[in-house]
């Protein structure tokens, strides 16, 4: 149900708006798909916008063929958005619950320090991150760009989380209090149950940053074995397709797709409730 | 168990919400705390539950200083105004979460549910999710789950004001039969006064962080300890007219069957219910008529001053507006108190004023 009445010219307008929005986030995965799906000798130009036949040839190329990539590198790239994820929603839980519920003198500063955290880019951290897991010796070690991902998710996880703690009444804690129940059966039994819609979107986007890992990975980690399928691919790319065989790239970039498009449309209805009720993130 | 407040006072940050106070229910008592918004009532059963902390003041179970205790080992019965039913859990297991916060083995705490939901009558609703049960519904799992374990004192803050009109004098009746049935020491937060007065075997009035009048109910309607509790209780509200001011005129000519000196410094009160319409040697003017059902309330004009009357409806439906009619208050039935401290004032015998400084409201000569 709409709140207000929107004109007719507000209405096109409108529509206009989500048009351009939608084309200009959903162009490069059908092209992706366009590309990847077709056969190779169809990837050159001059190109058409739809393939006259459909091929999963570069999937499996990718995957199986000779020296593909293989399973691993998606192995490796699910372990750096598991471990992000579990991680993130674990810091960000108790960081939320501290600004949510504790009178803190600086809270409001800290959450907004906090946001603009979120939005340094991971390129920022690069060299930073290089110099200290060099000088402590952890230089390639996978755990610790896993742990650099999970620190780029927490800023926003704890905002999110922050907000999502504020929507559950107080009086719910008091109750379960004035029950008997201590801390921790509060945490349990009240408080986390009524949290989980909030603490699977914060999950969710840590997973995909986790996942779709690139640069930290690319400069941190010098085992190719321990690469994600964001830096496997890239290097598989220039060795079999001399740097520009588009469609082997589509595909590989297909895979890597599946399982965010998965964990979205599982989570879709949640993911809405939290980001549209827009209170997730107010201050 | 008797429940002592000793000199507790409470500020959040510059402001005082409590000053003071002292207060004793006495084991199975129910007082009501009543008294408007921001009086400090609900804080004062936060500080009792320990979840407020105060500047100073002492909380004593049964004379046993409880007052750093966590509220989670304190074994208190609360039921919320909004009831905070935990709404992710059935209604099963909302009444069963103090009897596991307790560790209670699990056969035992399942019989004490059934047995206390039959009690509460939500047995047969124990499967449902709070989001499926009616306000009426919710207020019985709530008091069910204050209930399941026992509790050595039951906190109940506005506990009836999320409930229509015509429940509400049902489910007071209903809370008073079971408290008076398990002798619960309870205290009762309400900003409604005839509910205070219908529940309670005291009624504390609250204003301004302090307790203004503690007494039973019917003390306090008869012979209100102070000006506040006497406005605030009984309804329409009662008159009061002021020796010196506007109203002069007419509280003189009350007062003086009752006050031999020159009455200064007094306000004089009747209840509506008290003033007699039809005969007596007031001439007063018919300015509105008001019908509430069983009775009228009728607006007067005596010279300057207005005085509200509550007529049997009957009598009502003659009055019309700008009839002349004599009006008469029984001396008895007239309140004094002092102007300045707001405090009840009682005459004797040979017209000594005496104030009231007992908040029983039995420290005068009547008694």
């Amino acid at each position: 149900m709409d709140l207000i009445r929107l004109s007719v010219v507000q209405r096109t307008l409108r529509l206009i708006l989500i048009v351009l929005a939608l084309l200009f986030t959903i162009t490069p995965l059908l092209w992706i798909i366009s590309i990847g799906l077709r056969p190779g000798s169809q990837a050159i130009f001059p190109i058409s916008i739809l393939p006259s036949s459909l091929t999963l040839d570069n999937v499996y190329a990718v995957l199986f063929g000779p020296n593909a990539i293989g399973l691993t590198p998606y192995q490796n790239a699910a372990v750096y958005g598991i471990t992000a994820a579990v991680t993130t929603a674990i810091a960000s839980s108790l960081g939320g619950y501290a600004l949510a519920r504790y009178d803190l003198k600086a809270g409001q500063a800290v959450l907004i320090v906090i946001l603009a955290l979120s939005f340094l880019p991971a390129a920022s951290r690069i060299v930073p991150l290089f110099i200290l897991l060099s000088a402590s010796g952890h230089y390639g070690d996978p755990l610790f760009v896993t742990l650099a991902y999970a620190a780029g998710s927490t800023p926003l996880g704890i905002w999110l989380m922050a907000g999502t703690f504020r929507q559950i009444p107080i009086r719910l804690e008091q109750a379960a209090r004035i029950d008997g129940a201590g801390a921790f059966l509060t945490m349990r039994r009240v408080i986390l149950p009524l949290a989980i819609p909030g603490i699977l979107v914060v999950a969710t986007l840590a997973f995909i940053d986790g996942w779709n890992a690139y640069s930290l990975p690319l400069i941190l980690i010098p085992k190719d074995t321990a690469q994600p399928y964001t830096v496997a691919l890239q290097a598989y790319i220039r060795e079999v397709g001399f740097g520009n065989n588009w469609s082997l790239l589509s595909a590989g970039s297909l895979v890597g797709l599946v399982p965010v498009l998965v964990v979205f449309a599982l989570l879709q209805r949640r993911l809405v409730r939290v980001g549209g009720l827009g209170s997730a993130i107010r201050g | 168990m008797r429940l002592d407040i000793e000199d507790l006072t409470v500020e959040y940050g510059q402001v005082a919400a409590v000053r003071g106070l002292d207060l004793t229910v006495g084991d199975g008592e129910l007082v009501a705390l009543v008294g408007p918004s921001g009086c400090g009532k609900t804080t004062t059963l936060g500080f009792i539950t320990g979840f407020i902390r105060g500047r100073s003041g002492r909380v004593l179970f049964d004379g046993v200083d409880v007052t750093g205790m966590a509220p989670q080992r304190r074994g208190i019965g609360y039921v919320f105004q909004d009831y905070a039913i935990y709404p992710h859990m059935t209604v099963r297991e909302n009444i069963r979460f103090p009897l596991d916060a307790a560790k209670t083995e699990r056969k035992k705490a399942e019989r004490d549910v059934d047995e206390i939901a039959g009690l509460m009558g939500v047995g047969g609703l124990l499967g449902r999710r709070p989001h499926q049960l009616s306000g009426g519904q919710r207020q019985r799992v709530a008091l069910a789950r204050a209930l399941v374990k026992k509790p050595v004192i039951l906190l109940l803050d506005e506990p009836l004001s999320n409930l229509d009109a015509h429940l509400r004098v049902d489910v007071r009746a209903e809370i008073r039969r079971l408290q008076l049935d398990l002798k619960m020491t309870t205290v009762f937060v309400t900003h409604d006064q005839s509910e205070a007065m219908a529940i309670a075997d005291r009624v504390a009035v609250m204003s301004d962080g302090k307790i203004v009048a503690l007494t039973q109910p019917t003390t306090l309607y008869v012979r209100p300890p102070s000006l506040f509790s006497a406005q605030f209780i009984g309804s329409p509200q009662i008159n009061i007219w002021a020796i010196e001011g506007p109203d002069g005129a007419l509280a003189r000519d009350l007062a003086r069957p009752l006050v031999s000196d020159s009455p200064s410094g007094l306000l004089v009160g009747a209840r509506p219910e008290h003033v007699q319409v039809g005969s007596g040697e007031l001439k007063a003017t018919v300015t509105l008529t008001e019908p509430l059902g069983r009775d009228f309330l009728v607006h007067l004009d005596v010279g300057p001053s207005s005085i509200r009357a509550l007529v049997p409806a009957t009598q009502g439906v003659r009055l019309k507006v700008g009839d002349e009619v004599a009006v008469r208050i029984e001396p008895g039935h007239l309140h004094l108190f002092d102007a300045e401290t707001g405090r009840r004032v009682e005459i004797d015998a040979t017209g000594t004023r005496h104030l009231e400084e007992n908040l029983e409201g039995k420290g005068g000569l009547a008694s």
